[in-house]
């Protein structure tokens, strides 16, 4: 006998796997890739001519290929990270607000992944000209950000489970 | 003085709190226990340890040097500071600090969760380690997506589980949901 409430959440969680499953994969194949080749042939390159030859500063893409490291000769601040707006958080997020049609917590993510192009450049190049004591902030609000992107991913999967419950 | 409580809606403090408990979480980690390393050298040790037993208990041949992990004849793996997923615990347990519930609860589900995180480490070590044996050319595909596949769907998991555990469901966006 069909369960209406017991199929529409079926539904719900199948849909959201496949999201996740889907999404992961075409962030893998296509989106990264792409993110990684502009870090490397166009982004890296441009911030590169900012750092004057005798400076302390380092950059690379030792440990992120969808952003790229800036980090001190003589440690003298906290290596950090500058990633591409729209990275796998952006995208993993996304996977479980789709399914859960969740458009406050969309939209939220979408503008502030907008934002974050006017924050990590201004970011980069401050620290390249020598305002390193933002280096710990970048960081702390490179955590925060991801952090609250998986954390509104997870609301949304929660609404949806509890409205379809309802 | 100002309400806090009316001026906000439970959502915006919810992310508030929580975006203040991964702040803190990451300044004390960045500037005092990385710095420090004895936790993170912990961590390290003991995954690398603890992986390598498993793999030797089920068969291969397995050396280690602190915190170097390898199948004997094959390149080892440096599990570094920051790398180990000391990070992700703070990650985890900062939800579920930031959420609403029962305090016994929530402490059993902070250290439940971190249990499952640092096994799941042993585990991602001793992937790493087999992946250097069997597939070399691909270690930096397996370095750069572990993560993904090791922790993050125990995090999401727990936290979700958290949601559903502690029914504060006033946390939601819509006003047509309330605590049953």
């Amino acid at each position: 006998m069909d369960n209406p409430e017991r199929s529409y959440r079926y539904l719900f969680w199948r849909q959201l796997i496949i999201s996740l499953i889907a999404i992961g994969l075409v962030y893998i194949l296509f989106i990264r890739p792409i993110q990684s080749f502009a870090v490397r042939e166009f982004i890296l390159p441009a911030f590169d001519s900012l750092i004057k030859p005798d400076s302390d500063i380092l950059t690379g893409t030792a440990w992120v290929d969808d952003g790229f490291n800036i980090s001190s000769l003589s440690n003298s601040f906290p290596s950090i990270s500058i990633e591409v707006p729209f990275n796998g958080y952006f995208w993993l997020a996304m996977a479980m607000i789709w399914p859960a049609k969740n458009k406050r917590f969309g939209r939220i993510i979408w503008i502030y992944n907008w934002v974050l192009f006017l924050i990590m450049p201004i970011v980069a190049i401050s620290i390249i000209n020598g305002f390193t004591w933002l280096a710990p902030l970048a960081n702390v609000h490179d955590k925060v950000y991801k952090a609250l992107f998986m954390i509104l991913g997870v609301l949304a999967v929660r609404e949806a489970d509890e409205l379809l419950r309802d | 003085m100002i309400n806090i409580k009316s001026r906000f809606s439970s959502l915006t403090l919810f992310l508030l709190k929580s975006g203040g408990v991964y702040a803190a979480w990451q300044l004390v980690y960045d500037l005092v226990v990385l710095p420090d390393g004895r936790v993170d050298t912990w961590l390290s040790i003991t995954g690398v340890k603890l992986a390598a037993a498993g793999l030797s208990f089920v068969g291969w041949e397995i050396e280690t040097a602190g915190r170097f992990i390898a199948c004997i004849g094959n390149r080892g793996v440096e599990i570094q500071n920051g790398c180990n997923g000391m990070n992700l615990l703070g990650l985890y347990a900062g939800f579920i600090i930031a959420y609403p519930g029962d305090l016994k609860k929530r402490m059993a589900f902070i250290a439940g969760g971190i249990g499952m995180l640092f096994i799941a480490n042993v585990f991602r070590i001793a992937f790493f380690a087999l992946s250097n044996l069997y597939y070399p050319q691909y270690w930096d595909h397996v370095h750069q997506w572990s993560s993904y596949v090791f922790f993050y769907p125990i995090v999401l998991t727990f936290w979700y589980l958290w949601t559903t555990l502690s029914d504060h469901t006033d946390i939601f966006s819509g006003a047509s949901l309330s605590s049953a």
